[in-house]
């Protein structure tokens, strides 16, 4: 399992077209948009189409910078039940 | 409510996202959740000088998660991509895990294969190596060259070991191929290292000035902040100078490319614009500044017999002349927008606009400048010019006004700046040149007094005595020195921790590899993986690393940051700190410490140097309880600690922080040990359990009260000078040592790229971050290469007087230089671009100047 959160930063003008180009891309969803800035979550089995997706993003016209939130990675992918307090 | 881990995870890491980017989710998600078996804790980044809090979350023993720390005020939950295989640098699959010493038929032979060996063995050879060289050739027969890396107890105990074990200043951090230059010009322009001002400027500055820094892919943390300024404050402007396009130039309103070397000739023009529209803050260089001049015509830090060093009127000179600023003045009024539009090759319009902003009184600079600045043959002078603009307005030390030297290394400022581990200093800006400086740090280390060898081995006038037998004679030598005694076989032992030096000095074919190879000589390198220099070495030690110990860094903003051990090291690797103290087990002070010496405090005769240095009462003071508790309950594990049987770490600290708060030069002190593991940092001076955010300024900085009573708040006092004044020093254009001729027609810049860090040590391991980016490219103009019949992906020779290597032409990525000049990263140690450099130096600074040479390169 290997999941990460990032925040992207763009060009207020090109933030609707960084949004499609990344939602388009393997295992990338954009939950939340605003003024120049976009949270992404990537979420792959494979960490190398993860890293070469985070290195790609870097490169969509628009893009002026990419900071990574979060990360979690274990290896064989198991999925577990965890509880929560609501 | 339950939640499938996947999504629970998921939802983690969204909320992290939204919360640092500060936009609110459609459906929040619960907060505080706990993922049960994860052991979180806080761990300053392993890679730059920034200084990221980064959250490592530990199960079984392996770092399974991690995630900027949104508590820390540094990075505010940003991690850079870099950030992203933070932890894989520990797992890459060539980790070294056993000591290894070159032999042939059971023993050491310097033409043999390495085989494995214990450490007893390791240090038994060390020993008998290092004895020997220092008997023979005097304090500068052995060297070791540490690091911008080093923890800053690792640091500590090295100098000690050094200094005063060895008694040899022979004692550099690679942090002088990185930081010499800017420490130089704030010695001179403040009489105390390190900036004014903090990373708090990103958010309150107007306008932000990039010279020679190409913060996007180096410092991508600080450039996000800066971003996030320039999109969100109205009138706020980013001006980048650099030799190439460079990412940073998508954010620029004026992105300038000057020709190599005459940022210098820019910076005297502004100074000159700002005195010709009589803009300068007359109030503030009345009370604030003096007005100098340095001797010009320094040379190039080259060996004495080249003949540009024997053309040289003022060969390595920097003794600063009193002027007044009529004549300061005059000094730039050469500077003309047309003359050094015409020697820069940057339009009029660009220059008066970068000017105008430093000159228009209601707005807010902040400077920054990092490689570009500090390796240069003029390194020290172009760091002053800029402070010379600042303080011709009086726009330092508030929030926004900001001239801001930024480090490359974790702990530059850490270690190798604040503890001193350069052959020159002493802890907390002492240095080996005062008498009475050595003696206070004798005192504190209960030595006898003349143990630290001076830097022209006098006491009181009296040449110190060394177990040579002859005068200990003038000890400092610099690292492009180290090298050059390699060579020449007057330096025959060589330890180099925590850095890879033999890929990161200059002159590669020349200089550093047949020191490295010279039979005379024995060369330890102390690594986690088999690098160039380790390969290169006769004796290599396995080194834990980051998380595998407890730690300190230092960063570009005086904060100092803790972290504890969170997992263990593999194999029998060890850290520097252990390697560093376990050595100093295996000699004696007896074998390199003169009878004169020894008879001042005969209780030391026949002790180890573990016994006087570290089992000295001081560092062994603290008790070690078996596991390091944090305040949630939570158990680590610190091997050091426990192989000691003391709280080493501690220790160390707590003795080093008796030069901040009882030495001679005041405004260091940071507080005590256990505060920094509660903490994300703190920027010193702490005073009161506080920290300083903008130092010299009354009412911010707790120290100006302290020195002049009757300081009003906001007053301003530059006490790191005894008058309270800071430095203008002019410093002209001269031209580079190895400018581009019929020949070599090309300027050769080096430097980095975004996914590898450095020598690639650690970020080559990462498989990820390797296929990214395999190997180093040369980066040429596209009118470079139709002129050479070269195009994207063309396979060529670089070649220099020095050497060549065989490269590829890249002509369409992020880099794009200008005519006439191509840059190379120097991560790749396939292709080692220090074979092209020239060993030149900033004079004063002894700094490298790795971006510029002149090159040329042929089709193959």
């Amino acid at each position: 399992m290997s999941i990460c959160s990032l925040v992207v930063y763009t060009n207020p003008e090109s933030m609707e077209a960084v949004v499609a180009d990344i939602e388009k891309r393997e295992g990338c969803e954009a939950p939340a948009a605003e003024n120049g800035k976009i949270v992404v979550v990537i979420d792959t089995p494979s960490r190398d189409v993860m890293s070469q997706t985070i290195m790609d993003l870097n490169n969509i016209p628009g893009v002026i910078n990419v900071a990574l939130i979060y990360e979690y990675f274990e290896e064989g992918g198991r999925s577990e039940t965890v509880s929560q307090e609501a | 409510m339950t939640m499938n881990r996947r999504d629970f995870i998921k939802a983690q890491a969204v909320a992290a996202a939204a919360a640092t980017a500060d936009i609110s989710l459609p459906s929040a998600v619960p907060a505080q959740a706990q993922d049960a078996g994860v052991r979180w804790d806080k761990i300053a980044c392993r890679f730059c000088g920034t200084g990221c809090s980064v959250l490592v979350g530990v199960k079984d023993g392996r770092v399974v998660a991690t995630q900027g720390d949104p508590d820390a005020p540094v990075n505010k939950g940003l991690n850079c991509i870099k950030g992203y295989f933070l932890t894989k640098i520990m797992y890459g699959a060539d980790r070294l895990t056993k000591p290894l010493l070159r032999k042939k038929n059971g023993k050491f032979d310097k033409n043999g294969e390495f085989e494995e060996i214990s450490w007893d063995e390791a240090f038994k050879i060390m020993a008998e190596k290092f004895i020997e060289a220092r008997k023979k050739k005097g304090p500068k027969g052995i060297g070791m060259f540490g690091s911008g890396q080093w923890t800053i107890w690792e640091g500590y105990a090295a100098q000690k070991l050094m200094k005063a074990g060895f008694r040899s200043n022979s004692l550099e951090p690679n942090a002088r191929h990185c930081m010499a230059s800017a420490v130089g010009a704030f010695m001179r322009g403040f009489g105390i290292d390190e900036p004014a001002g903090c990373y708090d400027d990103m958010e309150a500055a107007d306008t932000f000035v990039l010279w020679g820094s190409n913060m996007a892919e180096m410092h991508p943390i600080l450039w996000s902040r800066i971003t996030n300024t320039r999109l969100t404050k109205p009138g706020a402007q980013v001006h980048v100078l650099s030799t190439f396009r460079h990412r940073c130039f998508e954010l620029a309103d004026n992105g300038i490319i000057f020709k190599p070397q005459t940022d210098l000739a820019i910076a005297n023009f502004i100074a000159n614009y700002i005195i010709q529209n009589k803009k300068y803050n007359k109030e503030f260089i009345d009370k604030h500044v003096n007005f100098n001049v340095t001797p010009t015509d320094i040379g190039y830090g080259l060996r004495a017999d080249d003949p540009r060093e024997k053309a040289a009127k003022n060969r390595a000179k920097g003794k600063l002349t009193k002027i007044s600023f009529e004549e300061y003045a005059k000094h730039v009024s050469k500077y003309t927008a047309d003359y050094v539009s015409e020697l820069s090759g940057v339009p009029k319009e660009q220059l008066i606009k970068l000017a105008e902003q430093y000159a228009d009184p209601n707005r807010k600079v902040a400077s920054y400048w990092t490689m570009g600045f500090n390796q240069h043959t003029r390194g020290v002078w172009v760091n002053g010019l800029v402070y010379n603009i600042h303080l011709l307005m009086g726009k330092i030390a508030e929030p926004g006004n900001s001239p801001f030297s930024l480090t490359g290394q974790p702990s530059a400022c850490g270690t190798a700046r604040e503890v001193g581990t350069f052959t020159h200093r002493l802890p907390a800006d002492l240095v080996v040149k005062k008498d009475e400086h050595c003696k206070f740090a004798e005192k504190i280390w209960k030595l006898p007094a003349g143990t630290i060898p001076r830097a022209n081995g006098k006491m009181d006038g009296k040449d110190q005595p060394d177990i040579t037998g002859k005068p200990m004679g003038k000890t400092l030598i610099h690292a492009v020195a180290m090298h050059r005694a390699l060579h020449d076989g007057v330096m025959n032992v060589f330890w180099v921790m925590c850095n890879n030096n033999l890929q990161a000095a200059a002159n590669f074919n020349k200089e550093s590899w047949p020191g490295w190879r010279n039979p005379e000589n024995f060369i330890i390198v102390s690594d986690p993986y088999p690098t160039v220099s380790a390969m290169g070495a006769d004796l290599v030690l396995p080194t834990a690393m980051w998380a595998e110990k407890e730690g300190a860094y230092g960063n570009s903003e005086r904060r100092t940051q803790f972290w504890r051990q969170q997992v263990k090291a593999p194999g029998e690797a060890r850290s520097d700190l252990w390697q560093i103290v376990e050595f100093s087990k295996y000699v004696k002070t007896d074998d390199v410490w003169p009878a004169e010496l020894l008879d001042q405090m005969p209780e030391y005769k026949g002790k180890t140097l573990y016994d006087v240095l570290y089992a000295n009462g001081q560092v062994n003071k603290f008790p070690f309880e078996g596991k390091i508790k944090d305040d949630r309950g939570n158990e680590y594990d610190n091997d050091e600690s426990a192989h000691f049987g003391f709280y080493i770490q501690k220790g160390l600290f707590e003795e080093y922080r008796r030069f901040q708060w009882e030495g001679p030069k005041t405004g260091h002190q940071m507080a005590p040990y256990d505060e920094y593991h509660k903490v994300r940092g703190l920027r010193w001076p702490v005073i009161d359990g506080k920290e300083t955010l903008w130092r010299f300024r009354a009412g911010y900085d707790p120290i100006v009260k302290q020195v002049k009573q009757d300081a009003k708040d906001g007053e301003v006092f530059f006490y790191g000078n005894k008058d309270g004044r800071a430095n203008i020093i002019f410093a002209p254009y001269e031209p580079a040592a190895e400018p581009p001729d019929d020949e070599y027609d090309l300027w050769l810049c080096t430097g980095r790229v975004l996914e590898h860090w450095h020598s690639g040590s650690m970020t080559r391991r990462v498989p990820e971050l390797y296929r990214a980016m395999p190997d180093a490219k040369v980066y040429m103009n596209k009118k470079d290469a139709k002129k050479r019949r070269l195009r994207n992906g063309s396979k060529v020779k670089v070649i220099t007087r020095r050497g060549e290597i065989v490269t590829r032409v890249e002509t369409r990525g992020r880099n794009v230089p200008q005519e006439g000049l191509v840059f190379i990263p120097w991560f790749d140690a396939g292709r080692l671009v220090n074979k092209l450099t020239l060993d030149q130096t900033d004079p004063l600074s002894k700094e490298t100047d790795y971006k510029k040479c002149a090159c040329k390169i042929v089709k193959v």
